[in-house]
C-alpha cells in the first residue's frame, strides 16, 4: 500500500534520513521505534508531504506522492496525527472536527461521518461545544485522532500519540489503535514507548540516527538481544 | 450570544440610518469632508483587518494604497484615462503585487513577527519607489489630480457623492466580512493561524487560503486608496504610501478592535476625529504637540483596551448577560 523507497531527507545541510525504506501492506499496523531525534517524525512528515525528500520515492497505492503538496496527499487518503496532537485550542471540538473534513473527498460526507466519530469517541460528543483548549491531554489526543479520521484516510499515521499522557490514558490510546486495526485502517505508528507499541504491531522498524538498522515482526524484535537491552529494558 | 446578536442587529440598523441621514443634517462642508475621510479609512482598516484577524498582521498595506492611488491618478493626468476604469487597473495591479509578495512570504512560511517585518520593508520600498520616479510621480512633494469637474472623470460638484461611495464600500466590506464568517474560509484560516502543520496535515491548503484572504484584502485596500486619491485629488508618499500610513491603518483597526466587524470603523472614527481636533485646536500654537498628544492617547487606549474598543465592549456585554463564551 505504501512504499517508501530509499529516501534522503535534509533540513538545510543536516541530513535527517539516509536511504530509508519502509513498506506497509493494507490492513497492517506498522511501528517505527527509535530514540529521540532519530528521524521518526521526519519520516512521517515526509510521507505527509510536509517535508520533501532529496532522493528516493514514495508511492501510495501505486501513485508517486513525494512531489505532491500536503493537502493533496490528505485527499489521496493519508492522514497524519502530528506530535502532541496539535488541536486548535481556540476552536470548539466540533469546529476542530470540521477542519478535519476540509479536503475535497471528505467534505460531502462529513455529516454522516460525525455520528460515527462520536460513537467511537463518546467523550468528544459530550464536549462538542467546548473549546479544544479546555480538554485534558488524553482528550486532546483523542480529538487529534478523531479529527484525522474525519478526513477518511485509508492510512493513518500517528506521531508519538502516548507522549506526555498519564499511564492509564496511554493504555487507552493503545487500545484505540488496536480497535482501529479491527476497523480496517492501515496504521503507521511512531513511538518511543517500544514495549507497548510492539504489542499492537504486525511489523516494526528500528531507526537510529536517520538510518533503518533493524526490521522484522514483533517477535523478532523481542528476540534481538541489542533491542532488548536498549529499547525494551528487558 | 443570541441576545447580543439581536441588540447588535438593531444597533447596526440604527447606525446605518444615522450614517445615511448625516450628510443631509450636517451642512458644514468641512464636517462632511471629515466624515467622508472617516468612512474611507474605515473601509481600508476593515480590509486590513481581514488578514490581521487571522494572525497575518501586515505593516505594509501602504503599498496597496499607493498603487491604488497613484496608477489611476497618473493614468488620468498623462493619458486622460478615465478613473472609472483606471481605479480597477490600479486594483488589478495591487492584487498582482499582493500575489507575488504573498506567495513569496507564504511559500517560505513567514509567520507572525517575520511576516510583519517583511511587509514593513515593503511599505518603505513603495514610498522610495515613488520618490525614485520623481519626474513622473512628483516625488515626495506629491502629485495633484487634474481637475475637470466632469462626472465622466469621477469628479462631482457635490462632494457628498464621495461620502456615499465610501459608505457603500464600507457596507460592502462589512458584508464580505460576514460572508467570510459564515463560510469554511473562517475555520480554515483560524486553524492555519493556530497550527499550520496541523492544518496542512488535515488537508487544508495553507497557501491557497492565505492567498485568498491576502488578495481580497489587498484589492479592497487599493480600491480605498484609489477613491481617496480621486476624492482628495492629491497624492503623496506620506499620505497614501509608505510606512506612516501603513501603521496608521493598523492603529485604527487595532484601537477599534480588529476581531469585531465594526471595530475598524469605530477606531477610524476616533482617530480621524482626534487627529483633526488636536490639529485644529493646538496645531498652530505648538508645532508637533498634536502628534504627541495623539500618540499618548493612543498608547493609553491600547494598553487599557487590548482587544480594542469594540472587542472590550462586546466582552463586557456578554459578561453582563452572563454568557461568557
Amino acid at each position: 500500500m505504501l512504499n517508501v523507497h530509499d529516501i534522503n531527507v535534509f533540513y538545510d545541510e543536516f541530513q535527517a534520513l539516509e536511504s530509508v525504506t519502509v513498506k506497509i501492506e493494507k490492513g497492517q499496523t506498522v511501528i517505527v521505534v527509535g530514540p529521540n531525534g532519530a528521524g521518526k517524525s521526519t519520516l512521517l512528515r515526509t510521507i505527509a508531504g510536509l517535508q520533501k525528500p532529496r532522493r528516493g520515492s514514495i508511492e501510495f497505492e501505486g501513485h508517486r506522492i513525494d512531489r505532491m503538496e500536503a493537502h493533496q496527499i490528505v485527499e489521496g487518503g493519508i492522514s497524519l496525527v502530528p506530535e502532541g496532537g496539535r488541536v486548535f485550542p481556540h476552536l470548539t471540538v466540533m469546529d476542530n472536527l470540521k477542519v478535519g473534513s476540509y479536503n475535497k473527498g471528505a467534505r460531502p460526507i462529513a455529516k454522516q461521518r460525525l455520528p460515527q466519530i462520536f460513537q467511537l469517541f463518546p467523550v468528544l460528543a459530550d464536549r462538542r461545544n467546548q473549546r479544544a483548549g479546555s480538554l485534558s491531554g488524553g482528550e486532546r489526543q483523542m480529538l487529534a485522532i478523531a479529527r484525522s479520521l474525519m478526513a477518511q484516510p485509508r492510512l493513518i499515521m500517528l506521531d508519538e500519540p502516548s507522549l506526555g499522557l498519564a499511564p492509564l490514558v496511554v493504555n487507552m490510546v493503545f487500545e484505540f489503535i488496536k480497535s482501529m486495526k479491527q476497523e480496517g485502517y492501515t496504521v503507521l505508528l511512531v513511538e518511543q514507548n517500544a514495549n507497548k507499541a510492539l504489542k499492537v504491531a504486525d511489523y516494526a522498524y528500528l531507526i537510529e540516527s536517520g538510518k533503518m538498522v533493524f526490521e522484522g515482526k514483533s517477535e523478532d524484535f523481542d528476540k534481538n538481544p541489542y533491542i532488548k537491552t536498549a529499547y525494551l529494558g528487558l | 450570544m443570541q441576545a447580543i446578536n439581536k441588540y447588535g442587529f438593531y444597533g447596526q440598523i440604527i447606525l446605518l440610518v444615522v450614517l445615511v441621514m448625516l450628510p443631509f443634517i450636517i451642512t458644514s462642508s468641512y464636517l462632511n469632508h471629515i466624515m467622508t475621510l472617516i468612512l474611507l479609512w474605515s473601509f481600508v482598516a476593515t480590509a486590513w483587518a481581514y488578514m490581521a484577524r487571522f494572525g497575518m498582521v501586515s505593516l505594509g498595506h501602504g503599498i496597496f494604497l499607493g498603487i491604488g492611488a497613484y496608477f489611476p491618478t497618473m493614468m488620468f493626468n498623462y493619458w486622460s484615462f478615465t478613473p472609472w476604469i483606471g481605479i480597477w487597473v490600479g486594483v488589478a495591479i495591487a492584487v498582482a503585487t499582493a500575489a507575488v509578495l504573498g506567495y513569496a512570504c507564504f511559500r517560505f512560511g513567514l509567520l507572525g513577527d517575520y511576516f510583519a517585518l517583511v511587509t514593513l520593508a515593503v511599505a518603505e520600498v513603495s514610498a522610495l519607489t515613488i520618490m525614485a520616479f520623481r519626474e513622473t510621480t512628483g516625488g515626495s512633494l506629491g502629485y495633484t489630480l487634474r481637475a475637470t469637474g466632469k462626472i465622466s472623470d469621477m469628479q462631482f460638484s457635490d462632494k457628498r457623492v464621495y461620502y456615499f461611495i465610501a459608505l457603500i464600500l464600507l457596507i460592502g466590506a462589512v458584508y464580505i466580512w460576514r460572508r467570510i464568517d459564515r463560510s469554511p474560509i473562517r475555520l480554515a484560516l483560524t486553524a492555519i493561524e493556530e497550527s499550520e502543520i496541523a492544518a496542512a496535515s488535515l488537508g487544508v491548503s495553507v497557501i491557497r487560503y492565505k492567498m485568498m484572504i491576502t488578495l481580497l484584502s489587498a484589492g479592497l485596500t487599493a480600491l480605498g486608496g484609489a477613491l481617496y486619491a480621486q476624492y482628495v485629488t492629491y497624492v503623496s508618499p506620506d499620505t497614501i504610501a509608505g510606512v506612516g500610513v501603513s501603521l496608521s491603518v493598523c492603529f485604527k483597526a487595532i484601537l477599534g478592535g480588529m476581531f469585531t466587524v465594526l471595530g475598524p470603523f469605530v477606531g477610524s472614527t476616533i482617530i480621524v476625529a482626534l487627529e483633526e481636533y488636536v490639529r485644529i485646536s493646538m496645531g498652530a500654537s505648538f508645532l508637533g504637540l498634536s502628534q504627541i498628544i495623539f500618540g499618548i492617547s493612543l498608547l493609553i487606549m491600547i494598553i487599557f483596551l487590548p482587544k480594542g474598543i469594540m472587542g472590550s465592549m462586546s466582552l463586557a456585554i456578554s459578561r453582563k448577560l452572563n454568557r461568557i463564551d
